[in-house]
């Protein structure tokens, strides 16, 4: 459930500097930027920094704002974000070492009628690697084509196929342990 | 069927795309008013740059109409000066004894032409003999003279010297810049030439060594602003606080010089070739902060206006001056907040700086004299904070900053 779009009035207000429009503001972003941010990093240092970064840039580039879906447009920024926070810390090089043809392999039937919390799909989201992690959030989450993830870390469509098939082979992985722990079959 | 496989997983994932209700813990809102205000310096700074050059334009602009109109006054008072250089050239080259008329000083009160029929007019002088000077005016215009200046002297009984072959001569014009030459200074000699001390006297009365002079002008500039910091051998920030040598290694990495804008009005009193020097002073100190390990960066900036004293002594070289000058000065700090990295890295503190700050400052100043009044400067200055201008707990702080300031005064 996507939170309530802001008011205009308040946007109005945040943009021409009013603190107390902006920390609103915040807090109405606030659950589509952590949410977000949860996917990526486990680190609550981590988390905090890119969730405030991210809003930085929402107040500062509010003014180029005109209409859509305002959290949509904030989705975008804290997944820019986190793009740039990857670029910045040198982790995207990794990327590249993948740029060989995806090589199809067998895998294992896999069907999942369980119901995992946030919580538990998170915590498996961070056990893959970080490119693994950003990749398969930028396509199964955020929605992205691997064209355009292709485009955003500047890396090959091949590239950004591989690390999904990475991330959903260790995925599946996980959540067999899960079954297993808990005693549970699944369906495969 | 592996398709639809990717496609379940893929999904289970998706349902993470809908954010939950969530509020902020306060460290998030804190953390956030901290970026805020760094965006905020950074907007102002934008700010900063448009007054810059703004004031930097309007400077120019003063100094330029103060230069002009300091030039116009002087090329006024210059000209009766060559009437009298050339006139008295022309006497004694030329040997030319001219008849002394009766200037009627009612031809003469106000500007128009003195053609050749007002020149004749003139009553002749009984006690001067008169002789042939063929063509004097001509010669004297066309040596670009304005004959016009010596003629219009206003006086009811002035004795002027004319030629006798005046019907050669073209129309002359008065202005009313002649005005200001006094009939007193002009003698006749008896061989009828016209001795030409006068305008000496008249327009360039002499110069009088005042004993003090004063000055007033602007300076602005743009200053290199470098912190140097102590850390306390205990740190006081709980809880689990790095070790004094941790918090020293991660401030000296996160911390670095800035710059600010300098803006001076000041007074100056010359006596000989020394100067007193006061004023009013806008002066920041500060650097700017990047602490990676809290991903939180901005510019601390602690503006004071203050009130400088210093000391110039001048050293001239023709137009050049040197003025080197040492002074001290006392600032009271308008913008006074910053932060910098907690002890325990786990945030930042808001700290204050002092109210009341002093340093001490040298600078040396080339001076250009564009002439008596104006001057143009450029002075590069140091300066060094008087004690610890953030001196908070696990914070403290001093300055130095090394800086160009270029300007103008206008003496009186």
């Amino acid at each position: 459930m996507m939170s309530q779009e802001p008011q205009t009035e308040l946007l109005q207000a945040a943009t021409s500097g009013d603190r107390r429009a902006q920390l609103a503001l915040y807090q109405l972003c606030y659950p589509v930027l952590i949410s977000t941010a949860r996917r990526y990093y486990h680190n609550s240092d981590e988390q905090m920094t890119v969730v405030n970064n991210a809003f930085v840039k929402v107040i500062q580039y509010l003014g180029q704002y005109e209409t859509g879906r305002f959290l949509s447009w904030v989705k975008r920024i804290i997944s820019n974000e986190i793009i740039d926070e990857y670029r910045r810390n040198k982790r995207y090089h990794e990327l590249y070492k993948f740029d060989a043809p995806v090589e199809e392999r067998g895998s294992t039937d896999f069907q999942t009628d369980a119901i995992f919390t946030e919580e538990q799909l998170q915590q498996m989201l961070l056990c893959l690697s970080e490119s693994a992690r950003l990749v398969f959030n930028l396509f199964a989450i955020e929605g992205y084509s691997h064209k355009e993830i292709a485009n955003m870390l500047g890396v090959t469509e091949e590239t950004s196929k591989w690390h999904t098939k990475m991330a959903r082979k260790k995925l599946k992985e996980l959540i067999i342990i899960h079954y297993e722990k808990t005693g549970r079959k699944f369906v495969g | 069927m592996k398709k639809q496989e990717e496609n379940s997983l893929d999904k289970l994932f998706a349902s993470l795309a809908e954010p939950s209700a969530q509020t902020p813990s306060a460290a998030y809102l804190q953390d956030l008013e901290v970026r805020l205000d760094a965006l905020g310096q950074k907007r102002r700074k934008l700010l900063g740059m448009w007054w810059f050059w703004s004031a930097f334009g309007a400077i120019l602009s003063i100094g330029l109409l103060a230069y002009w109109q300091s030039e116009a006054s002087t090329s006024t008072a210059s000209k009766p000066q060559k009437v009298e250089r050339r006139t008295q050239r022309f006497s004694h080259a030329n040997n030319i004894k001219v008849s002394t008329f009766s200037l009627n000083s009612s031809k003469l009160n106000s500007p128009k032409s003195l053609n050749t029929s007002i020149l004749t007019s003139f009553d002749s002088h009984p006690n001067i003999s008169y002789s042939k000077a063929p063509n004097v005016f001509s010669h004297l215009q066309a040596e670009g003279t304005p004959i016009t200046d010596f003629l219009s002297i206003e006086a009811s009984s002035l004795h002027i010297s004319v030629p006798s072959d005046i019907s050669a001569s073209p129309a002359i014009e008065i202005t009313n810049d002649q005005k200001v030459l006094e009939t007193n200074t002009i003698a006749i000699d008896t061989n009828g030439l016209a001795k030409a001390n006068l305008e000496r006297t008249a327009i360039m009365p002499p110069h009088t060594q005042k004993r003090f002079t004063h000055a007033i002008g602007l300076q602005f500039g743009v200053s290199g602003i470098f912190s140097s910091f102590e850390v306390p051998s205990t740190l006081t920030t709980i809880p689990e606080p790095l070790t004094p040598k941790e918090f020293r290694e991660w401030r000296e990495l996160g911390e670095r010089p800035t710059s600010s804008w300098d803006f001076n009005l000041r007074y100056q009193l010359f006596f000989g070739k020394w100067a007193l020097q006061t004023g009013l002073n806008y002066l920041e100190w500060g650097e700017q902060y990047t602490y990676e390990v809290i991903s939180v960066e901005g510019t601390n900036r602690y503006q004071y206006i203050q009130i400088p004293l210093g000391l110039s002594y001048q050293i001239p070289m023709r137009q050049i001056l040197f003025r080197p000058t040492v002074g001290l000065a006392m600032g009271y700090g308008i913008k006074r907040d910053g932060a910098y990295i907690l002890p325990n890295n786990n945030g930042v503190a808001v700290v204050e700086a002092k109210k009341w700050a002093a340093n001490a400052y040298a600078q040396f100043e080339l001076v250009y004299q564009a002439n008596k009044q104006l001057q143009f400067s450029i002075a590069p200055v140091l300066r060094y904070s008087l004690g610890k201008v953030v001196d908070h707990d696990d914070i403290m702080n001093r300055y130095q900053s090394v800086g160009l300031l270029t300007g103008f005064s206008f003496a009186f």
